[in-house]
C-alpha cells in the first residue's frame, strides 16, 4: 500500500511541486494539500494519513500551534516539519508540540522521500543542536524529569550533541542504527510528555 | 477527645449561667459585662476550632449567636454569623453561607460598627473564593482589608491580604499575587505571628509552583508544614500536605504524591472539611490516572462526587465528571463517556466556567470522532476553538477597553470644559448688553484673558505631554536597539532565506524530474547548490549573533557534524580525533565564524581538487591555544596552483584577522596538511 502523505504549506509553488514529487514516486501518494492550519485542522482528523509535512510560517495560525492542537486527535499520524532552517528555535518548539521530525527545504528530493519513509517506520532525525537543546530542557525544568530518560538515551543524547552521526554512535555503542533511531523516537515522545502544562491546569489547588 | 468534652461542659455551664442571670434586672450592667465575656469566649473557641474541628466550630458559633440574639448585641451576632458562614462555606454550603451574609447586611445596616462590616466582607470574600467567583471575592477582600487597616487591626489585615493573594493566584494574576503577598508577610514578620508566618510560606510555595519551580516550592511547603505542626494547626497541616502532594505530582513522583494526598485526606476528615476531602479524592484520582490505573482513578472520582453531590462545588463536580468521561473514553466505553461529559458540560455551563466548558467540548469531540460521528465531533471541536479564541485575548482586550475608556472620558472632559466656558462668556455678554454697557469692555477683556489663559494651560499641558512622549520614545528606542539588530538579521534570514530555500527546492525538483537536457541539468544543479550554500551561510551568520550559540563545545560539534554530512556524499573516508571534553568557553562571534568558514573552505578544496580517499581531522586544546589539523592523502598542492593560491590567501586572511596562525604544507603521504591555531585569549569575547 502507498504511504499516504499530506501537505500543509502556504506557498503554492512549493505545495504543488511537492505533490508532483510525491505522486510521481512509487510507494507514495498525496491527495491532500492544505493552504492554512485552519483548513487542515478541520480536515486532517477525518483522513487517515501516514505522514503530514508541515511548514512553520503560515499566514494564519503557525505550524507549531497546528501540531499541538491536532496531535492529540491523530495519534497514528506522524507530523514532520518542512522548514527553511533547521537550527531555529521554532523547530525545537515544534518537536515539543508533537512533531517527530523535520526536513529543510534545501534537502534533495530523493532524500525527502527517504526521510518520509524513515519517519513512517518509526525513525526520527536529530541534529547536535537539537540534542543539546533537549539535554538543556530536561535538566532545566527539573532534575527529576531528567531521570525519565534512560541511561542509554542520555548517552545517545550526549554523543549527538558532540556532533556524532547515527552510524558513528551505533559503532561506538555496539548497537544497530535501527536501535539508535528507536531510542531517539522515544526521547521525542518523552519531550512531548514533558510539557505537562495541561496537567498543571487540572490539579486542583486550594 | 478531652478537649471536645471540655468545650461541651463549658457550653453547658455558660448556658446555665445565662439562664440563671437573665431575670436579674437590678444588676443590669454587671450581667451585660458577664454576658459579653461569655459570648466572646464562645466566639474565641469557635475561631480556634476553625483550624481544628469544624463541627465544634459550628456548635460554638451557633451558641454564641443564640445568646447574642437574646441580648440583641448586633456586632456579636454578626461575628457569630460570619464564623458560622465560613464553616458552611468549607462544608459544601457556600450558597447558604452567602445568603446568610447578605441577610446580615440588610438587617443590621444601620447598627453595625466598621469592624463588623470588615468581618462580613472578609467572610463573603472567602465564600466567593470557594465558589470560584474570583472577581467578587477580590472586591470583598479588598474592602475588608481597607477597613481593618483603618481601624488599626494590622494582623487581621495581614490574614485577609494573604487570602487576597491566593485569589489573585487562582485567577492567574501572579504579579498582583506577589505584591499582595509581600505586604502580608511584612505584617506577619513585624507581629511575629506563627500562623501568619506559616501561611506566608505556604503562599510563597504556591507562587513558586505557579512559576514552575517545583523543587523550591516543595522546600518552602515543607517548612510551612513544620510550623503548622508546631502550633497544632490542623487546617494548615492539611493544606500544606495537599500542596506538597501537588509539587510531587508535578515532579512526576507519583508515589510521594499519593502518600501526601492520603495524609491530607486523613487530616481533612478529622477537621470535617468536606471541600478539602473532595479535593484530596480528586487529586488521588488524577494521580491514578497518571499511573494508568484507571479503575482506581474511577473509584476516587466517584468518591469525589459522593462527597460533594448536591452541594455548591460545581466546578470540582464538573471537572470530575469530565475526568470520568475521559477515562471511559480511554476504556472505549463511549456511551458512558458521552453521558459523563454531557453532565460535566451542563454543570460547567451553569457556572459559566469557560476553560472547563472548552475542555468538555474537546473531550466530546474526541469521543465522537472515535465512534465515527464526525458531525458531532466537528461541532464540538469548533465550539472548543471558538471558546479558546474568546478566552485567550481576554486580559488584553480588557486592558485595551480600560485604556480606551480613560482616553474617551478625558477627551469628553476637555470638550465639556470648553463648552461651559463658552456658555459662561455668552451669558455674561447678554447681561452686559441689557444693563451695564460700561462694564462691557471689562467683561470682554476678562473673557479674552480667560480664553487666553485656558489656551495657555492647554498649550502647557500638551507641551508637557509631548515632552514625556519624546522621553519615553527615546528610552524605548534605546532599549530595543539591541533587539532590533538581531530582529533585523532574523527578518532578513526569514525573508531572503525562505526565498532562497524555495529556489533551491524548486530547482532540485526540476533536476529530479529528468525533464532537462544534460547541459541544462548542470546549470539548474548549480542554481540549486548556490542557493543552498547561501542559505547555509546566512544561517551561520544569524547563528553567531546569539552568544549562547558561540561556545567552544558548539564549534567543535558543528565542525564534526558539518564534516561528516558534507563528506558523506563523496567516496572518502573520514577519521576524527576530537577531545572528549571541551572547556566551557564563549567565543567571540568573529573567531567562531572565521574558524568555521575556514574549515568549510578547506574541506571544499579537498573535495574539489585533492582526489583524496581519506581525510583525518584532529582537534586539540593546548596551552598555545585551539588547534585544528586537517590532513588528506590526495595529490598534494601541485595542481592548479594559481586558483588554489587565491583560496589559501583567503583562508590565511581569515585566521590572521582574528589573531591566529594558518599554515599549509605537504605531509608524509604526499597529501596536504592544514593547521589552524588560535590562542585562547584571541578566541574569547574581549
Amino acid at each position: 500500500m502507498d504511504l499516504r502523505i499530506g501537505i500543509l504549506e502556504d506557498e503554492r509553488s512549493i505545495r504543488e511541486g511537492m505533490m508532483l514529487l510525491i505522486n510521481g514516486s512509487d510507494g507514495f501518494s498525496c491527495c491532500h494539500a492544505f493552504e492554512s492550519a485552519e483548513e487542515a485542522i478541520v480536515n486532517v482528523p477525518l483522513l487517515e494519513l501516514d505522514v503530514v509535512l508541515v511548514d512553520i510560517h503560515l499566514s494564519g495560525k503557525t505550524g507549531i500551534d497546528f501540531i499541538s492542537e491536532i496531535k492529540p486527535l491523530c495519534k497514528l499520524t506522524q507530523f514532520v516539519m518542512f522548514t527553511s532552517f533547521e537550527d531555529s528555535d521554532s523547530v525545537f518548539n515544534a518537536l515539543k508540540a508533537g512533531a517527530t521530525g523535520y526536513l529543510t527545504k534545501t534537502t534533495q528530493p530523493s532524500k525527502i522521500l527517504e526521510a518520509l519513509l524513515d519517519v513512517s517506520k518509526g525513525g526520527s532525525p536529530m541534529s547536535s543542536h537539537i540534542a543539546r537543546k533537549i539535554v538543556l530542557t530536561f535538566s532545566e525544568e527539573n532534575n527529576v524529569e531528567l531521570q525519565k530518560l534512560s541511561e542509554r538515551e542520555r548517552e545517545i543524547l550526549a554523543l549527538l550533541s558532540k556532533g556524532l552521526r547515527y552510524k558513528e554512535i551505533a559503532d561506538q555503542l555496539f548497537l544497530s542504527p535501527e536501535t539508535i533511531r528507536t531510542h531517539i523516537r522515544n526521547i521525542y515522545i518523552k519531550l512531548q510528555v514533558n510539557s505537562r502544562t495541561d496537567a498543571l491546569n487540572k490539579v486542583f489547588r486550594k | 477527645m478531652s478537649y471536645r468534652k471540655g468545650v461541651k461542659y463549658l457550653i453547658l455551664f455558660l448556658v446555665l449561667m445565662f439562664l440563671n442571670s437573665h431575670p436579674g434586672n437590678s444588676q443590669a450592667n454587671n450581667s451585660t459585662v458577664l454576658l459579653n465575656s461569655r459570648i466572646d469566649s464562645l466566639l474565641r473557641s469557635a475561631e480556634n476550632s476553625l483550624n481544628k474541628n469544624l463541627a465544634e466550630a459550628l456548635l460554638s458559633a451557633r451558641n454564641a449567636k443564640r445568646i447574642a440574639i437574646n441580648a440583641s448585641d448586633t456586632n456579636r451576632i454578626i461575628r457569630a454569623v460570619c464564623l458560622e458562614s465560613i464553616v458552611k462555606a468549607r462544608t459544601n454550603q457556600s450558597n447558604s453561607a452567602l445568603s446568610n451574609l447578605t441577610n446580615l447586611e440588610t438587617d443590621f445596616k444601620a447598627r453595625m460598627d466598621s469592624a463588623s462590616w470588615a468581618e462580613i466582607f472578609a467572610a463573603k470574600g472567602m465564600t466567593y473564593y470557594l465558589l470560584s467567583s474570583f472577581d467578587s471575592s477580590k472586591v470583598n477582600f479588598e474592602k475588608a482589608i481597607h477597613i481593618f487597616q483603618n481601624i488599626g487591626n494590622q494582623l487581621r489585615a495581614g490574614f485577609e491580604l494573604n487570602q487576597l493573594a491566593r485569589v489573585y493566584l487562582r485567577s492567574g494574576e501572579s504579579k498582583n499575587a506577589i505584591t499582595v503577598s509581600e505586604e502580608s508577610s511584612r505584617i506577619f514578620e513585624n507581629s511575629a505571628n506563627m500562623e501568619g508566618r506559616a501561611l506566608s510560606l505556604d503562599l510563597k510555595g504556591e507562587i513558586l509552583k505557579s512559576q514552575r519551580l517545583y523543587d523550591k516550592a516543595l522546600e518552602v511547603h515543607q517548612a510551612s508544614l513544620v510550623i503548622f505542626k508546631s502550633i497544632h494547626h490542623l487546617a494548615g497541616i492539611a493544606i500544606s500536605e495537599v500542596h506538597i502532594g501537588n509539587a510531587w505530582y508535578m515532579n512526576a513522583i507519583d508515589d510521594s504524591a499519593l502518600l501526601y494526598y492520603n495524609r491530607a485526606l486523613k487530616n481533612y476528615r478529622l477537621l470535617g472539611d468536606s471541600n478539602g476531602i473532595a479535593i484530596c479524592y480528586a487529586n488521588l484520582s488524577r494521580v491514578f490516572l497518571e499511573k494508568n490505573e484507571l479503575q482506581q482513578s474511577i473509584y476516587f472520582a466517584n468518591l469525589t462526587l459522593t462527597t460533594i453531590q448536591g452541594g455548591d462545588y460545581k466546578l470540582i463536580e464538573s471537572t470530575t465528571f469530565q475526568q470520568l468521561g475521559d477515562i471511559y473514553g480511554e476504556l472505549e466505553q463511549y456511551g458512558k463517556a458521552i453521558i459523563f461529559l454531557n453532565k460535566a458540560l451542563d454543570l460547567a455551563n451553569s457556572i459559566n466556567h469557560k476553560t472547563t466548558i472548552m475542555d468538555c467540548r474537546k473531550s466530546l469531540s474526541e469521543v465522537f470522532y472515535s465512534i465515527r460521528n464526525t458531525d458531532s465531533a466537528y461541532i464540538n471541536l469548533l465550539e472548543a476553538y471558538h471558546l479558546k479564541d474568546t478566552l485567550q485575548p481576554l486580559a488584553y482586550t480588557r486592558q485595551l477597553a480600560e485604556l480606551q475608556d480613560k482616553y474617551e472620558s478625558e477627551k469628553q472632559q476637555v470638550v465639556l470644559n470648553s463648552l461651559q466656558q463658552n456658555d459662561r462668556i455668552k451669558s455674561l455678554e447678554i447681561s452686559d448688553q441689557q444693563n451695564q454697557i460700561n462694564r462691557r469692555n471689562t467683561i470682554i477683556i476678562s473673557g479674552v484673558i480667560i480664553v487666553l489663559l485656558l489656551g495657555f494651560v492647554i498649550y502647557l499641558a500638551t507641551q508637557r505631554q509631548k515632552l514625556a512622549l519624546v522621553l519615553e520614545k527615546a528610552a524605548v528606542v534605546k532599549r530595543t536597539e539591541e533587539k532590533e539588530r538581531i530582529r533585523f538579521a532574523r527578518d532578513l534570514h526569514d525573508d531572503v532565506g525562505s526565498g532562497l530555500s524555495k529556489i533551491s527546492f524548486l530547482s532540485s525538483l526540476l533536476v529530479s524530474s529528468n525533464a532537462l537536457s544534460p547541459s541544462n541539468t548542470e546549470k539548474v544543479l548549480s542554481i540549486s547548490e548556490t542557493s543552498k550554500d547561501l542559505v547555509d551561510n546566512m544561517r551561520d551568520l544569524i547563528w553567531t549573533l546569539n552568544p549562547e550559540n558561540t561556545t567552544l563545545e558548539n564549534l567543535v560539534a558543528r565542525i564534526r557534524e558539518f564534516a561528516s554530512d558534507y563528506l558523506e556524499e563523496f567516496p572518502m573516508n573520514i577519521q576524527f580525533d576530537f577531545p572528549e571534553h571541551t572547556p566551557d568557553l564563549v567565543l567571540s562571534k568573529e573567531s567562531y565564524r572565521e574558524i568555521f568558514m575556514t574549515v568549510k573552505e578547506c574541506l571544499n578544496n579537498i573535495v574539489k581538487h585533492s582526489q583524496a580517499t581519506m581525510v583525518s581531522m584532529l582537534i586539540e586544546i593546548k596551552n598555545e591555544g585551539f588547534i585544528v589539523h586537517i590532513i588528506d592523502n590526495g595529490i598534494g598542492l601541485i595542481v592548479n596552483e594559481v586558483a588554489r593560491g587565491n583560496g589559501i590567501s583567503n583562508m590565511t586572511n581569515r585566521i590572521i584577522g582574528i589573531g591566529g596562525e594558518f599554515s599549509i604544507g605537504k605531509n608524509s603521504s604526499g597529501g596536504v596538511i592544514v593547521c589552524i591555531l588560535v590562542p585562547v585569549d584571541k578566541l574569547v569575547v574581549s
